[in-house]
C-alpha cells in the first residue's frame, strides 16, 4: 500500500480524482442549497417563467413590445438592443480611434499633442463617470420648444431627432442589410480570390459586388416607400412635443457617445501601435520605387498595420461589447438591464443570470470567432518574420 | 526640368553636398560626378556617411546644402522632381525590405502598374522577365518570408529593375546575408554591371569592387577621402586611413 502511494502515476491520478471530486461536491452542494432556499421562499425554479407575460415596459426596443409580451420575447429585445448599441458604439469608437490614432502618429506637432491629450483624458476616467457626464449634458439640452436645429436635425433634452426616409420598417431593415453586404462582400471577395485573381480584376469584381448590393438597397427602399408621403420625414414641433423623423433617445445617445469616446481612446493606442510596428524599411522601399506617400499609406503601411492591430482590436471589441451593460446606469434597456428587471419582477435570479451569461458568451465568442477567421485569412504567409 | 537625355550631362552630379542630423554633420562638402554606365563602389568604416550619401540621391534623406542633379533633374523641394528621380533610380537595401503581405510577383508588379501605369499583363511579363534574370522564376507565387535571404535580396533587385531604372543604388546589399548566399547576389550584380547599368554600390565586397568598379571611393567622417580606379585603389593608395581600412577589410 505504501509502495503504491509512492508511485508517481498513482499519485497523479489520485490528485486528479480528489480535485474533480471536490469541485463536483461544491457544485452539487450549491445546487442543493439553492433549491432548498428557493423552495423556502416559495419560488419554483425552472424556465417556465419565460412564457409568462412580464407586466412591465421597456423604454427602447427595435421590435414591437408591450407589457403583455412574455419574458423570452423581452430577452430577445434585450439581446438585440445590446447588439445594436454595441455595433453603433464599436463603429463610432473605431472611427474616433482611427482618427485620433493617426493624429498621434502624424508628423504634425499640434495633431500629436491633441491626440495625446485626448487619449490621456478619456482613457483615464472610469467609463461610468463618462456615461454620467454625457447623460447630464444631453438631459440638460433645451426643451423641444427651443431645440437646437440644423439641416432638419433637432437636438433636445428628449433626444436627437433626425430626418428619416418614409419607408416601412421591414424594408428599412432589409435595405440596411443590403448596405452592410455592400461593405462586407467586397472585402470577402478580396480575400477569397487573393491568389487566383489578379489585383486589377479583383477590384472590378469587388466594385461590381458593392454596386449590386447598393442597387438592391435602393430598390428595396423605393419599393418599401410609404405611399403619398414626402421622401424624407422631417421632425417638427407639434404642441409641446416633436413629431416625425427618427428619435434617438437620450439614453441610447449617451451610451453610444460614451462607448465611442472611451473606446476610441483605447483603439487610438491600438492604431498607433499598429502603425509603429510597420518597419521603416518597407516604407522606404515603397518610396524608392516612386510610389506616392498616399499609395505608400494604402498599399504598404495600412495593410501591414491592420495585420498587427487586428488581434488586439478583437480583444478591445469584446471588451466594449461588455461595456454596453452600462445601460443600467442611465436606464437603457440593454440585455443586462432586462435581466436585472426580470430578477426584480420574477425572482428567477439563477435562471435569469444563467441566460445573461450564456447570452454574452454567445455574443462575444461569435465576435472573437469572426475576428479569428479574418485574422487567419490575412495573416502574413510563411514564418511571420518581417524582412 | 525634364531634360533627361542630354548626352553631355552625367547621370549624377553632386556638388558640395552637406547633410546634418541635428548638429552632427554627416556629410561634408561631397563632390561626385558619375557618368552613364559607370560603376562606383563606395567603401569606408561604419558611420562614415556612405549610406547617407546614396540615400540622399533618391531623397530618402534630405540634404541641407549643395546640389544633387540626377539625370539632368535637380533634386530639390519640388515634389514633381522627386517623383521623377525616384522613378528612374532603383534602390536595393541591406535588409531587402520586401513587402511581406504581397507575393514575390506582386512585389515586382505593384510599382510599374501604379507609377508607370502599365497594364497588368505587361507588368507581369516584365516581372517574370526580371525574376528569370535573377534566377528565381519558380518563386513568383511565394511570399518573401518563405524565401532565403539571398533569394529575397534577388527579388529586391528584380523589383527595382522592374521599374526599368537608369541608375541603381545598392546600400550594403550583402551585409545582412549568410556567407554562402553572398555570391548568388553578387553574381546578379556583376551581370547587371556587364549590361551597362549605372551603379553606385555601398559595399565591403572588395572582390566585387575589383571585378566591376570603374572607380572606388573611400569615405570617412562624412568626406570622400580617396577616389581611384580599383587597381590603383587597392595597390597604391596614398591615403593613410584608406590603407588602414583596407588592411582591416582584406586582412583575413
Amino acid at each position: 500500500m505504501v509502495s503504491l502511494l509512492r508511485n508517481q502515476k498513482v499519485r497523479n491520478a489520485l490528485l486528479q480524482v480528489l480535485y474533480v471530486g471536490s469541485i463536483a461536491a461544491m457544485v452539487l452542494a450549491g445546487i442543493v442549497i439553492a433549491r432548498r432556499n428557493l423552495a423556502d421562499q416559495g419560488i419554483t425554479s425552472g424556465f417556465d417563467f419565460l412564457f409568462k407575460s412580464t407586466g412591465w415596459d421597456v423604454n427602447f426596443s427595435l421590435l414591437p413590445a408591450t407589457a403583455n409580451d412574455p419574458y423570452w420575447w423581452y430577452f430577445l429585445i434585450g439581446i438585440i438592443n445590446t447588439l445594436f448599441l454595441g455595433s453603433v458604439g464599436l463603429i463610432l469608437a473605431t472611427i474616433v480611434g482611427t482618427i485620433v490614432g493617426l493624429a498621434r502618429t502624424s508628423s504634425n506637432d499640434l495633431a500629436r499633442l491633441l491626440g495625446r491629450t485626448y487619449v490621456d483624458i478619456f482613457r483615464n476616467i472610469p467609463l461610468i463617470l463618462q456615461v454620467f457626464f454625457w447623460y447630464a449634458i444631453i438631459t440638460h439640452l433645451p426643451t423641444p420648444r427651443s431645440a437646437h436645429e440644423a439641416w432638419g436635425f433637432l437636438l433636445t433634452s428628449r433626444g436627437l431627432y433626425i430626418p428619416f426616409p418614409n419607408v416601412g420598417s421591414a424594408a428599412f431593415a432589409a435595405a440596411t442589410v443590403a448596405v452592410i453586404a455592400a461593405i462586407v462582400l467586397p472585402a470577402w471577395l478580396g480575400r477569397t480570390s487573393r491568389l487566383a485573381q489578379p489585383i486589377g480584376q479583383r477590384r472590378a469584381i469587388q466594385l461590381a459586388a458593392a454596386a449590386v448590393a447598393l442597387a438592391c438597397a435602393a430598390i428595396i427602399l423605393a419599393l418599401g416607400r410609404l405611399p403619398d408621403t414626402p421622401l424624407l420625414d422631417f421632425p417638427a414641433l407639434q404642441g409641446l412635443n416633436l413629431r416625425g423623423g427618427l428619435r434617438i433617445p437620450p439614453e441610447f445617445a449617451t451610451l453610444a457617445i460614451a462607448i465611442a469616446i472611451y473606446g476610441g481612446s483605447y483603439i487610438a493606442e491600438i492604431v498607433r501601435g499598429g502603425f509603429k510596428s510597420v518597419g521603416t524599411g518597407q516604407v522606404e522601399a515603397a518610396l524608392s520605387l516612386g510610389l506616392s506617400p498616399w499609395r505608400v499609406f494604402t498599399l504598404v503601411r495600412l495593410p501591414l498595420a491592420l495585420r498587427a492591430m487586428l488581434p488586439i482590436l478583437a480583444n478591445q471589441y469584446v471588451w466594449l461589447m461588455k461595456a454596453t451593460t452600462m445601460g443600467i446606469a442611465v436606464g437603457f434597456t440593454d440585455f443586462f438591464m432586462i435581466v436585472a428587471l426580470t430578477i426584480n419582477h420574477s425572482g428567477q435570479t439563477l435562471e435569469a443570470i444563467g441566460i445573461l451569461m450564456a447570452g454574452f458568451l454567445a455574443i462575444n465568442l461569435s465576435l472573437a470567432a469572426v475576428f479569428n477567421r479574418i485574422n487567419k485569412a490575412i495573416a502574413l504567409k510563411g514564418n511571420q518574420l518581417r524582412g | 526640368m525634364t531634360s533627361t537625355n542630354s548626352t553631355g550631362e552625367p547621370a549624377l552630379r553632386i556638388e558640395n553636398l552637406d547633410k546634418y542630423y541635428g548638429t552632427f554633420q554627416a556629410l561634408r562638402g561631397i563632390n561626385l560626378s558619375v557618368q552613364r554606365g559607370e560603376k562606383i563602389v563606395v567603401c569606408g568604416p561604419s558611420g562614415s556617411g556612405k549610406s547617407t550619401m546614396i540615400r540622399c540621391i533618391n531623397r530618402l534623406e534630405q540634404h541641407n546644402g549643395g546640389r544633387i542633379v540626377v539625370l539632368g533633374t535637380e533634386l530639390n523641394d519640388d515634389v514633381g522632381n522627386i517623383d521623377e528621380i525616384r522613378r528612374e533610380v532603383g534602390m536595393v537595401f541591406q535588409h531587402f525590405n520586401l513587402f511581406p503581405h504581397m507575393t514575390v510577383l506582386e512585389n515586382c508588379m505593384i510599382s510599374p502598374m501604379i507609377v508607370r501605369k502599365q497594364p497588368r499583363a505587361q507588368a507581369e511579363a516584365t516581372a517574370r522577365h526580371y525574376l528569370e534574370k535573377v534566377r528565381i522564376p519558380e518563386q513568383a507565387m511565394k511570399y518573401p518570408s518563405q524565401l532565403s535571404g539571398g533569394q529575397q535580396q534577388r527579388v529586391a533587385i528584380a523589383r527595382a529593375l522592374c521599374m526599368q531604372p537608369q541608375i541603381m543604388l545598392f546600400d550594403e546589399p550583402t551585409s545582412a546575408l549568410d556567407p554562402e548566399m553572398v555570391s548568388e547576389v553578387l553574381d546578379v550584380m556583376v551581370t547587371l554591371a556587364s549590361e551597362g547599368m549605372t551603379m553606385i554600390c555601398v559595399t565591403h565586397e572588395m572582390g566585387f569592387a575589383r571585378r566591376v568598379a570603374d572607380r572606388v571611393l573611400f569615405m570617412d567622417g562624412g568626406e570622400i577621402l580617396e577616389e581611384a580606379p580599383p587597381d590603383e585603389f587597392f595597390t597604391s593608395s596614398r591615403n593613410e586611413r584608406t590603407r588602414q581600412f583596407l588592411s582591416q577589410v582584406l586582412g583575413h
